[in-house]
């Protein structure tokens, strides 16, 4: 489905057993063996949307910055991604990227500063800083990283002794609350905190609930010891089941992803695209007091882009793929799609791409996707397509 | 698994090697996909189906089916008319996930040669030439 890079050894998460025995239908993923589905794909998607679903992120890198300081540790994260570390608080979480001297994405990644009090000696490594990036770019950013890396500071990767897994959807607070997470210590959107689980068994596990996710709902990501992974897992699935929570794959996580507009490192954003062109402006700091890799880059093209990214939504059935042409009605070309799918919330195919900017069609106006040599006709939407947030 | 998945398929219907089938009935035939290849394309969406009264060869495409992870063509198994196809699979494309040589059938033929069936597999023959393409 996505992009997968076969490897003749697969490295396996602490919950592997339990998806070969629950339905899961494996697949490699970024050099993982990683469920797809247990069930459908569209109740998978349906759960997120109306109640909720966990899923098993534990292939993504998770890296570990610790500095002299903590100031020393933030400059130096700072001169690495483009969005500000510095006036991170203690327990703020912020999207960002590695980029390269071209302003070209290398990974998407989230910076989290770890919470105020010391975090309990499950989660020791975990003293400053921390970061979560894509599976199949780890080795790829650690060696990259360690390349920039300044005198004193330590990047540890520490996944997969450490995992995460994701609780997303609308009843998520309810899930928490039946393994006794009270509302009041969940910690706000892109915040962190420590807390205890305290699960059907009678067993209680720590984790950091950290208020982030990639589905469009609100929910968590929990980050917890690979030895207490699977215990929370089980709890949680048996806790929540009553509350309509499934595990999900990641098919749907791809479905849910693609209705909410956020890009996919391999599709919608790689090497060659930068967050400007991508639609993540946002999240760059242009002027920032510690100068980054790919700042000057950035900043020249910021006086005039030549890409645009658009959401489109397309006439009948047929689903657009990552490579196929847009084109203004009269056939010329005008760019590619990087992202597409069948939305099971909306019911209609959508997808997402670049255009040349000159020629970018403005919200609501049509243009054409050659979908298997056939011209669909679509309509520039906003993005994203769906947000329950 | 592979083998699960072709030991479904009902004795009586014949197969080509882009995962069609056909059940025979007389000098008509249905045509769907197997299991196997249902399974290989994950949650299906979306059959593209010919209009009634097209005329096709073995081998030319007759539609096109498209799952969450990938699109795919559909191949005339045999050569003949489409005399029906299933209308129920616009709104239940998953009917070929479930039940794909039952309710998930996909288009009825009337045959040109019905001697072309003899250049299909048997279940037998198929599981072979699938369990030997992995």
């Amino acid at each position: 489905m996505t992009t997968t890079l076969e490897s003749p050894t697969l490295q396996t998460t602490a919950l592997h057993a339990w998806h070969q025995a629950n339905g899961g239908k494996l697949v490699p993923f970024a050099g993982w063996d990683m469920p797809l589905q247990y069930g459908r794909v569209f109740d998978e998607h349906a759960a997120v949307r109306t109640a909720a679903g966990l899923f098993d992120v534990s292939h993504m890198g998770v890296l570990t910055v610790t500095g002299p300081t903590e100031e020393a540790a933030a400059r130096w994260i700072d001169s690495v991604v483009p969005n500000a570390i510095a006036p991170l608080h203690p327990g703020q979480a912020v999207y960002s990227q590695f980029l390269n001297n071209q302003g070209g994405i290398l990974d998407d990644c989230i910076v989290y500063r770890v919470p105020q009090a010391p975090l309990s000696e499950t989660f020791k490594p975990f003293t400053q800083y921390f970061i979560v990036c894509n599976a199949s770019n780890t080795s790829a950013n650690m060696a990259w990283l360690k390349q920039h890396l300044t005198a004193g500071i330590q990047l540890t990767q520490v996944s997969p002794t450490y995992g995460l897994m994701a609780l997303q959807g609308p009843a998520f607070k309810q899930v928490l609350a039946s393994v006794g997470v009270a509302e009041s210590s969940i910690p706000a959107r892109f915040t962190v905190a420590e807390t205890t689980l305290t699960l059907p068994s009678g067993k209680t596990a720590s984790v950091v609930v950290c208020r982030t996710g990639y589905t469009g709902e609100d929910g968590v990501e929990l980050l917890a010891h690979q030895k207490d992974m699977l215990a929370i897992w089980e709890g949680l699935l048996e806790s929540g089941k009553p509350l309509g929570l499934l595990p999900v794959g990641l098919a749907a996580r791809d479905t849910l992803r693609t209705e909410a507009a956020y890009s996919l490192h391999g599709h919608d954003i790689d090497p060659t695209i930068t967050p400007l062109e991508a639609g993540l402006g946002w999240s760059v700091k242009l002027e920032k007091t510690t100068p980054y890799i790919g700042q000057h880059a950035l900043q020249q093209q910021a006086n005039g882009l030549t890409r645009q990214f658009v959401c489109l939504k397309l006439d009948g059935k047929l689903i657009a793929r990552q490579h196929d042409a847009i084109t203004l009605e009269d056939g010329t070309v005008i760019g590619e799609v990087t992202s597409g799918t069948q939305s099971p919330t909306l019911g209609y195919p959508i997808a997402m791409g670049f255009v040349e900017k000159s020629k970018a069609p403005a919200l609501n106006e049509s243009v054409c996707v050659l979908v298997r040599g056939k011209a669909i006709p679509a309509t520039r939407v906003k993005r994203p397509f769906y947000s329950g947030l | 698994m592979v083998l699960a998945l072709v030991d479904a398929i009902p004795e009586d219907a014949l197969l080509n090697e882009t995962h069609e089938y056909v059940l025979l009935d007389d000098n008509r035939a249905r045509v769907g996909i197997s299991h196997y290849a249902a399974e290989a394309l994950g949650d299906i969406v979306y059959v593209d189906l010919p209009s009634i009264g097209d005329k096709l060869d073995k081998g030319d495409s007759f539609g096109s089916i498209e799952s969450v992870k990938a699109a795919s063509d559909l191949y005339m198994p045999i050569s003949g008319e489409i005399v029906a196809i299933n209308t129920r699979l616009e709104d239940e494309p998953e009917l070929v996930n479930d039940n794909c040589y039952g309710d998930g059938w996909m288009i009825e033929i009337q045959l040109t040669d019905v001697n072309e069936a003899e250049q299909l597999l048997a279940p037998a023959k198929y599981a072979e030439f699938v369990e030997n393409s992995h």
